[in-house]
């Protein structure tokens, strides 16, 4: 059995069994490493792959076979090439728009590929380091085209689902039951997408669909609540017709009986919501604190609140 | 940050035909994926034509079931994104890094799936089924599956099932050795030959 320590080349040899094809090159006058094809395969264990990586990084040579070698895994994945589902493409740009980079590290020596798993569209939150360009969540979302809006909520309330997956197949099929609900609202014809953020972070975004009933609701950047006490999400209809014309702009609070649509899990962050009930008159979403356990009318000033406009 | 900026960056290294091609503005993913670094989102937007389909291939080569498919493509491109500025260009190329990426987690995802008792009952004979029916809709990349599969035919049978096992398959060389009852050191080594004279004979076609 041969050794896996990467300094150890006493497995070297020349391929055999090559069946008349033309001899094998490729150790010749380098510093090659019999793992050099398993690691560019990805086929080493996670364990053997770090050991190798920090073989790499002190040895040029093997560095550069790798290098060579990856070219091939390359053409191995260009080969099975399919085009990506339509859909993905705005999902993954939106996510990109709400999803805070990582300071640059590419000379820390880390060698190759952060681990999998790091990234996460749903935790875009304060804990993330933010780089050089985390500045875009900075900025006031209102701008944001509706597919990007739309896509983002999609990608968002999917990470979420993804992360809090406990593997059982009840809950599972539970959790893609909540996604096709997400979605379906997501991709209706005359989805509305609007997002709002204050001075301070806090901000709601929301797809509507007026023909389904149904709206797509996410908060951000509310702190944590006080004990005992509760996020709650409210919708919020014009003033019927006919009485004074504050449509749109300054609506006065209470022009019409705002109804519950359900309570936010801790600080709202992550939270994804689709609420049936909307209505074809709902113009404003809100957020209140409220006891735990929820109101069945606000008892508190809104935190935040978006007016929805017209589709 | 202006992405319009002109891009006279020359040729792409690495990066020729089907769908990798890249863009009016002559810039490739090696071009492309320092701007995303810097928070580019046009950037962005161009690599992601770039490489979508063969990370969504890729991923979807390995993991077979088209939503989980969707899921690892999804959250590989925005790690790509979340994680571009360790990409360093001295360990390869920008494809080869976010093909990397991709490969991994997909793996990651295939092997944990494995290890939960069908091991055995998922792929007992389809191993060795051909690399690229899967995928036969796809219309780009039609040229360079062909290479492909050319250069796959020049391989030994060892080496070409413990490049496939393990790439398109997504088993540790441990796994193959196992599967294919040869010994470790010689599927390392076949592993290694392999993807080198695939390389040489790919080399040809760029």
């Amino acid at each position: 059995m041969t050794s896996n320590r990467p300094a150890d080349r006493s497995t070297d040899r020349p391929s055999d069994r090559s069946g008349g094809a033309p001899a094998y090159r490729g150790g010749r006058g380098r510093k090659a490493h019999v793992l050099a094809g398993a690691y560019a395969l990805n086929a080493l264990d996670p364990k053997e792959r770090r050991r190798y990586e920090r073989h790499l990084a002190r040895c040029p040579g093997c560095a550069q076979e790798v290098r060579d070698l990856a070219q091939g895994a390359v053409r191995l994945a260009r080969a099975v090439a399919a085009p990506a589902p339509p859909q993905m493409r705005q999902r993954v740009l939106a996510a990109a728009q709400a999803t805070p980079q990582e300071a640059s590290s590419a000379a820390d020596g880390g060698y190759a590929a952060p681990p999998a798993r790091a990234a996460h569209a749903g935790r875009s939150g304060p804990g993330g380091r933010r780089a050089r360009g985390g500045g875009y969540l900075r900025r006031p979302v209102f701008g944001l085209r509706l597919a990007g809006a739309v896509a983002a909520l999609s990608l968002i309330a999917a990470a979420v689902l993804g992360v809090e997956l406990v593997r059982t197949r009840d809950r599972l099929d539970q959790e893609r039951g909540a996604t096709r609900a997400v979605e379906q609202v997501l991709s209706a014809p005359d989805a509305h997408g609007v997002s709002g953020r204050d001075v301070q972070g806090r901000g709601i975004n929301a797809v509507t669909s007026r023909r389904l009933g149904a709206a797509v609701v996410t908060v951000s950047g509310l702190p944590a609540p006080p004990d005992g006490r509760t996020y709650q999400l409210w919708m919020i209809d014009a003033a019927p017709e006919g009485s004074s014309e504050g449509s749109s702009g300054g609506a006065p609070e209470g022009s019409a009986t705002p109804r519950s649509a359900g309570l936010l899990k801790g600080s709202g962050e992550g939270t994804s919501l689709v609420t049936g009930g909307f209505g074809a008159h709902t113009e404003r979403l809100a957020v209140t604190l409220e006891p735990d356990g929820g109101s069945t009318r606000p008892t508190t000033n809104p935190v935040v609140q978006l007016a929805l406009g017209d589709p | 940050m202006s992405v319009e900026q002109t891009g006279e960056r020359g040729p792409v290294r690495g990066w020729v035909g089907g769908q990798g091609r890249a863009g009016e503005r002559g810039r490739g993913p090696d071009d492309l994926l320092p701007l995303v670094a810097v928070g580019d989102h046009r950037a962005f937007e161009d690599l992601y034509g770039m490489v979508s389909g063969p990370v969504y291939g890729l991923v979807r080569r390995v993991l077979r079931d088209p939503a989980q498919s969707e899921e690892v493509a999804q959250e590989t491109l925005l790690e790509v994104w979340r994680t571009a500025g360790r990409f360093d260009p001295r360990r390869g190329s920008a494809l080869a890094w976010i093909l990397t990426l991709a490969h991994r987690r997909a793996v990651d995802r295939v092997r944990s799936a494995r290890s939960a008792a069908d091991r055995e009952a998922r792929v007992g004979g389809q191993a060795e089924g051909p690399a690229f029916d899967q995928v036969a809709e796809a219309v780009e990349g039609r040229l360079e599956r062909e290479w492909v599969r050319g250069c796959l035919t020049r391989l030994t049978e060892l080496q070409r099932q413990s490049v496939t096992l393990a790439y398109y398959e997504g088993y540790s060389y441990r796994e193959v050795a196992h599967r294919l009852a040869v010994p470790l050191g010689t599927v390392k080594t076949r592993m290694r030959d392999g993807l080198t004279r695939l390389r040489e004979c790919l080399g040809a076609a760029v």
